[in-house]
């Protein structure tokens, strides 16, 4: 993607860089917004970017305290959310012993009738 | 097709299940009862939840039979128990209304009005966020914490709750969550993003 088609890009209704033009984000065609960055951090965290998009991200973290704090916090609340998957663990059914006899039985009616494995 | 070790290793589980083999059977409990138990409770009572879990076991060794290995073991057994409570939850109970099982359209990361910037514009941070981050151990992994990530999980549309909990909480890849719930990768992660998102934000507003 050339400089020139990301401007173009930049200037579609609604798109319109509301800061002073020769602001530096604005020119720089490495630069993706805030709102695209927060965006895509999962699919960064899964592997799942394109390098170009990997990278546009990396340079916006560079330059943006705002996006590194919500990262971090992503990353945070990822590590918490998992903390809850050490409560209430649940080893067993209510009635392993029945699922363990129902077991024996159909392995025994597939004895009897070997057939039915093939 | 080339057999992998891991369907190798699963036909032969198969084998041993066919035949009668506890140990095997109580392996195989042990490794997946918690993760079906967590999924069932999220949709029903704890007691219809515990049953709906029990059920899908009888299932397994009933219909191991007829099981062709098309997808994983586990993707297969979460299926039968997912199947089971959303039926429940939707006959039942009420709990998670599936006509609003959507992703959540056109839902951001984080609101817009915090994202205009003084001197940037429209579309940037108009401030960091507050650095909850930084508070210590002792207070992000609280009992409190802890209640306020239960409660934002259930706050979630059922679309979200469910890769969440499947994802982060269970800890199952992005591949078997997308076999499991029956959706692409993309949209897998769409709800995981947009999951996580409130969740995080839930976070922010206890903590501030």
């Amino acid at each position: 993607m050339t400089a020139n088609q990301f401007r173009i890009a930049e200037t579609e209704p609604g798109n319109e860089p509301s800061g002073p033009i020769d602001d530096d984000f604005v020119d720089d065609p490495l630069r993706i917004r805030c709102t695209d960055a927060v965006e895509i951090i999962t699919d960064c965290l899964d592997g799942a970017l394109s390098e170009y998009d990997r990278d546009a991200l990396i340079a916006h973290l560079k330059e943006c305290e705002g996006c590194r704090v919500f990262v971090d916090q992503v990353e945070l609340t990822v590590r918490l959310t998992s903390d809850l998957g050490e409560r209430d663990v649940v080893l067993t059914p209510p009635d392993l012993d029945g699922l363990i006899h129902l077991l024996k039985e159909r392995a025994a009616l597939r004895a009897d009738r070997p057939s039915h494995t093939e | 097709m080339t057999i992998t070790r891991e369907h190798r290793a699963e036909s032969n589980l198969i084998d041993a299940l066919k035949s009668g083999d506890e140990t095997a059977f109580r392996a195989l409990v042990g490794e997946l009862n918690p993760g079906l138990a967590r999924l069932a409770r999220a949709y029903v009572p704890r007691s219809v939840a515990d049953d709906a879990v029990q059920d899908t076991w009888a299932s397994v060794i009933q219909g191991i039979d007829r099981f062709e290995q098309r997808s994983s073991l586990k993707t297969w057994i979460y299926r039968i128990l997912l199947n089971k409570v959303r039926n429940l939850a939707a006959r039942e109970f009420r709990m998670i209304p599936f006509a609003a099982l959507g992703s959540g359209e056109g839902e951001s990361a984080v609101r817009s009005t915090r994202m205009h910037n003084r001197s940037r514009g429209a579309g940037y941070w108009a401030q960091p966020p507050y650095r909850w981050e930084l508070q210590p151990s002792d207070v992000l992994e609280s009992e409190e914490m802890m209640e306020v990530l239960t409660v934002a999980m259930q706050s979630l549309p059922a679309g979200q709750h469910e890769v969440v909990l499947l994802r982060d909480v269970q800890g199952l890849s992005a591949h078997e969550v997308s076999d499991i719930l029956g959706v692409s990768m993309v949209n897998q992660r769409v709800l995981l993003h947009r999951g996580r998102s409130r969740i995080r934000a839930s976070i922010e507003e206890y903590m501030a």
